[in-house]
């Protein structure tokens, strides 16, 4: 044989944790896709501060 | 070569890089619209922008260059590479820490641990830690990306540690990271495509993989004689049990690269950045892929290759790589592949560079400027000026990248995948262990989490010193205190992680059994952040 055993059981655990990947992954693709209500909040907070930076700086520009 | 050639293709990766870049920068201008962008990116470009920022030259060229003189026993580290890095880091540690993170609202991988268990000097350590020793990991992607250029255009090498450091200068401080998904994404996408044609380039040299095998199995004779004496009698078998190269395969290049990946701080502020579980488990679909088809192609080439390279001119690769195992990859390149090819590869190998080395260098750059600097020295008070947190960040980056390029001309041949060890390595003994009891264990007391990093840093340090051979010789300090290289022949290939890490570990636990958690209310904050989806 041309590979030993140690050779050939490290090609099929590489294999085997390829699959756990493609399988865990393909699983769970659409699972846990809410965002976390403190994260939204905070971004939903900069939105607005930056709209409104906006503004101000739009209502300078007229002036 | 034709250098005409190399312009244009040049002239056209620029160009693209250039409107990629813009666009993901018109993307993400605005919050709003970042989160949607985010909901709506398609799975391909966050595979490949994912890839391209885990993937190095470090991995590519020196570790492909060592598996040509290790032969196929390597592939245990992309095992550990999927396994561990991939699956284990994002499952287990990934999302975990990305619901406490937010809750703790920590901007980096030190003000992590050091809020999670309310110590403000763990945050300066590690920042101080990271900031002295990442510059010999970010010396091991610059010297990848030097011996391409050397190897494949003809650079000097000394020019070419000059001109990769300059270019990786210019789009670190002008703002590289802007767009930075869709960029990475056309990078990653080269890399992949890049590893899997030079697979099957090798494959179809060597008349296929099983008689490439078969091939490689009969040429025990051309093993070097050093390799013999260190344990290696077949490129398709293991060293020998015990022998300095299983002791080196093993603990240093498995154990501390495979495991090390866990608390690399570039690495652990990802899973910080990201919106949803969801991305966490797509991106073990596409990080699993992308390290088989990148990593695994490369380890898997490599020893092939010899087989080539003795086909064709009588040597095996490292002997027609001039002795260097970090010019294998460039030197079998230049030699059989096109010119076409070779310069894409050379594209897909500097981007790869480039992509690491940027958060590498932000890293560091925040590791002092926000975690030592700002949160530890100035106790949070924020200045302006010459005296901010960004200032110094800024400066912080100028020094990593100048130690950096120190490093790479002074560090010798054959060093990437050591250095990556070294770093990796260390990490994982000073951090590990906090680590990962921060994000299962309430006990865990700020006084055991700076226990167990001074122990695993002090360890470390002592094994590099005293045990080690090849830091211990560059040292040099066992020699001059008892007149020998290192204390104990034995051990002198034992990696220090088979020490620290255990002894880390016992003493977090030891010390946070006998003193009283600092922040109870923040920590039943954290684990109550792990109860919602």
């Amino acid at each position: 044989m041309a590979v030993d055993m140690n050779i050939l059981m490290v090609f099929l655990l590489t294999l085997f944790s390829l699959v756990l990947c493609l399988g865990y992954g393909l699983y769970n693709w659409n699972r846990d896709g809410a965002i976390d209500p403190e994260r939204a909040e905070e971004e939903a907070a900069w939105s607005r501060e930056e709209k409104k930076i906006e503004g101000e700086l739009s209502g300078e520009g007229d002036l | 070569m034709s250098h005409f050639l190399l312009v244009v293709i040049i002239l056209i990766y620029l160009a693209v890089l250039a409107w990629l870049g813009y666009r993901g920068y018109r993307n993400t201008s605005d919050n709003a619209d970042y989160l949607l962008a985010g909901r709506n990116t398609h799975p391909f470009i966050m595979a490949m922008s994912y890839g391209a920022t885990f993937i190095s030259t470090s991995a590519l060229v020196g570790f492909s260059g060592v598996a040509s003189l290790y032969g196929f026993s390597l592939m245990w580290l992309v095992f550990m590479n999927i396994f561990v890095g991939i699956f284990i880091a994002f499952t287990v540690f990934g999302k975990r820490t990305r619901k406490m993170g937010l809750v703790l609202d920590a901007h980096t991988f030190p003000e992590f641990l050091a809020r999670r268990v309310g110590s403000p000097f763990l945050q300066g350590f590690a920042g101080l830690v990271i900031f002295l020793f990442m510059p010999i990991y970010t010396a091991a992607v610059l010297i990848g990306g030097a011996r391409i250029l050397e190897g494949l255009m003809g650079v000097d090498y000394s020019l070419s540690v000059i001109i990769f450091t300059v270019i990786v200068g210019a789009y670190v401080i002008m703002g590289g990271l802007k767009g930075v998904m869709y960029t990475d994404a056309l990078q990653g996408t080269l890399i992949f495509l890049g590893m899997i044609l030079l697979l099957g380039f090798v494959l179809s040299r060597v008349g296929g993989f099983l008689p490439g095998v078969k091939a490689l199995a009969g040429m025990g004779h051309a093993i070097p004689e050093s390799m013999v004496k260190g344990g290696v009698s077949s490129w398709t078998g293991a060293p020998a049990a015990g022998s300095p190269i299983w002791w080196t395969l093993y603990s240093s290049l498995v154990l501390s690269v495979g495991v090390g990946t866990l608390a690399q701080p570039q690495l652990v502020v990802r899973f910080m950045t990201v919106k949803s579980g969801r991305e966490m488990n797509r991106a073990v679909l596409i990080g699993g892929i992308f390290i088989f088809f990148t990593v695994g192609a490369g380890y898997l080439a490599a020893p092939l290759m010899n087989v080539h390279f003795f086909q064709e001119q009588g040597v095996i690769a490292v002997a027609a790589a001039g002795g260097n195992v970090d010019s294998v990859l460039p030197t079998y390149i230049g030699t059989f592949l096109p010119d076409w090819f070779g310069y894409l590869f050379m594209l897909a190998i500097l981007s790869a560079g480039m992509s690491t080395l940027s958060s590498q260098f932000h890293t560091i750059g925040t590791a002092v400027g926000r975690d030592f600097f700002e949160q530890y020295l100035m106790k949070g008070r924020v200045r302006t000026g010459a005296q901010s947190g960004v200032a110094v960040t800024r400066i912080g980056i100028l020094i990593a990248l100048v130690a950096s390029a120190w490093f790479a001309f002074n560090m010798g041949a054959g060093v990437i995948a050591r250095a990556t060890a070294i770093f990796f390595g260390l990490m994982a003994s000073c951090f590990l262990a906090p680590y990962a009891l921060s994000l299962y264990w309430k006990g865990l007391t700020g006084k055991g989490a700076v226990a167990g990093s001074l122990t695993g840093f002090g360890v470390a340090l002592f094994c590099y010193l005293f045990l080690h051979g090849k830091e211990a010789a560059v040292f040099g300090v066992c020699q001059a205190l008892f007149g020998r290289p290192v204390l104990f022949s034995a051990l002198t290939h034992v990696d220090q992680l088979v020490f620290s890490g255990p002894l880390a570990l016992i003493v977090t636990i030891l010390v946070s059994r006998l003193t009283k958690v600092e922040n109870p209310e923040q920590v039943e904050r954290c684990f109550a952040s792990l109860e919602r989806s």
